[in-house]
């Protein structure tokens, strides 16, 4: 079994050879591989919806982790989930937010659970504690709420402030 | 990995890197500058559309060589000026985006993972995000993960009565 590759086409034509054990972290490419039976050996396996760049990091992170336990459904403690991140993850998740994004899509459309946790995650610990303003601006977002509006939501929302 | 960047399929890209549209208003050199305003190099928009078509068949890292000099070669004035237009192309507002692509359900997996203070400064973020959160039902997706979890929050659903709002819509929506 070991040895065996497969051949992974980004969409603006860069190809690259992966170990099939690596590759079946993504559930699409799994499915391709033993549903739709596309034979190991010879054909390349087009992935339209990822650029080199992204396709690159995704089998670097693939790589990383291709030992791992299958990701464990998500904890209802909120908390640990959101601290639940590998150092290794942490470092390979210090992009910029171009780059997170496009990471995101690419774990969606490969399906790899893993991946798709870990970004989602990375994102959520941006918000965090922060206040609307502050989110405003670490994601360059315009407040288009009406000041009626935001009064509105303010008062829905009074039984929570600390006073 | 040497390829060119001709952001296939990514509009999300900046305006920096994409090869130039034919329109020059969209060109590194005058992006954040008034278009109406004169240019004092005769011919500039000729040449300056011209340089973007030899630039867009560079690969990644000649482009990426080639902006290198081409800062160091510029004054830290204006280097401030293209900071305030490279920062916001650097950022994402990723409930916003998702959400327009139709991906509301990972939109809804990243504020899933927010404790209550947060998810109440989410609300007040812009529409976008408000909407995404009540049409997410992510307040009743909180309380019931409390609810699953700690035994007070347990409690006070069972004797309140309070558990039948709560996981009826959640059985037949899965």
């Amino acid at each position: 079994m070991a040895g065996n590759k497969i051949k992974l086409q980004s969409n603006d034509g860069d190809t690259f050879d992966v170990d099939v054990e690596i590759a079946k972290q993504s559930a699409t490419i799994k499915t391709m591989l033993e549903d739709l039976g596309m034979s190991e050996e010879d054909d390349v396996i087009p992935l339209p919806n990822v650029n080199s760049a992204i396709l690159k990091k995704v089998i670097q992170w693939a790589t990383h982790h291709k030992d791992d336990p299958p990701p464990p459904e998500d904890d209802e403690n909120r908390e640990k989930n959101l601290s639940d991140i590998s150092s290794w993850d942490q470092d390979f998740l210090k992009v910029d937010q171009g780059t997170l994004f496009e990471l995101i899509l690419a774990a969606n459309y490969l399906d790899i659970k893993g991946l798709l946790d870990v970004t989602c995650k990375t994102v959520a610990n941006m918000i965090k504690g922060r206040t609307p303003e502050e989110i405003r601006r670490q994601f360059n977002i315009k407040n288009d709420f009406t000041p009626q509006e935001e009064e509105q939501i303010k008062k829905e929302n009074e039984w929570c402030e600390e006073k | 990995m040497d390829t060119t960047v001709s952001n296939s399929g990514n509009e999300d890209h900046s305006p920096m890197l994409t090869s130039s549209s034919s329109s020059s208003s969209s060109c590194l050199v005058t992006y954040s500058s008034n278009p109406s305003q004169k240019f004092s190099t005769p011919n500039y928009e000729q040449t300056s559309e011209h340089f973007l078509e030899t630039f867009s068949t560079w690969d990644d890292r000649e482009q990426l060589v080639f902006v290198e000099n081409l800062l160091k070669h510029m004054h830290s004035h204006q280097h401030g000026q293209i900071n305030t237009f490279l920062l916001p192309m650097l950022q994402r507002d990723f409930v916003g985006q998702l959400a327009t692509r139709g991906l509301e359900h990972i939109a809804e997996k990243i504020l899933g993972y927010l404790d209550d203070r947060s998810l109440v400064s989410t609300e007040l973020v812009c529409r976008e995000w408000y909407h995404v959160i009540s049409a997410g039902m992510l307040w009743k997706k909180l309380i019931e993960g409390k609810v699953q979890s700690d035994t007070l929050w347990q409690g006070l659903a069972n004797r309140r009565g309070w558990t039948k709002y709560l996981f009826r819509q959640i059985l037949t929506s899965n």
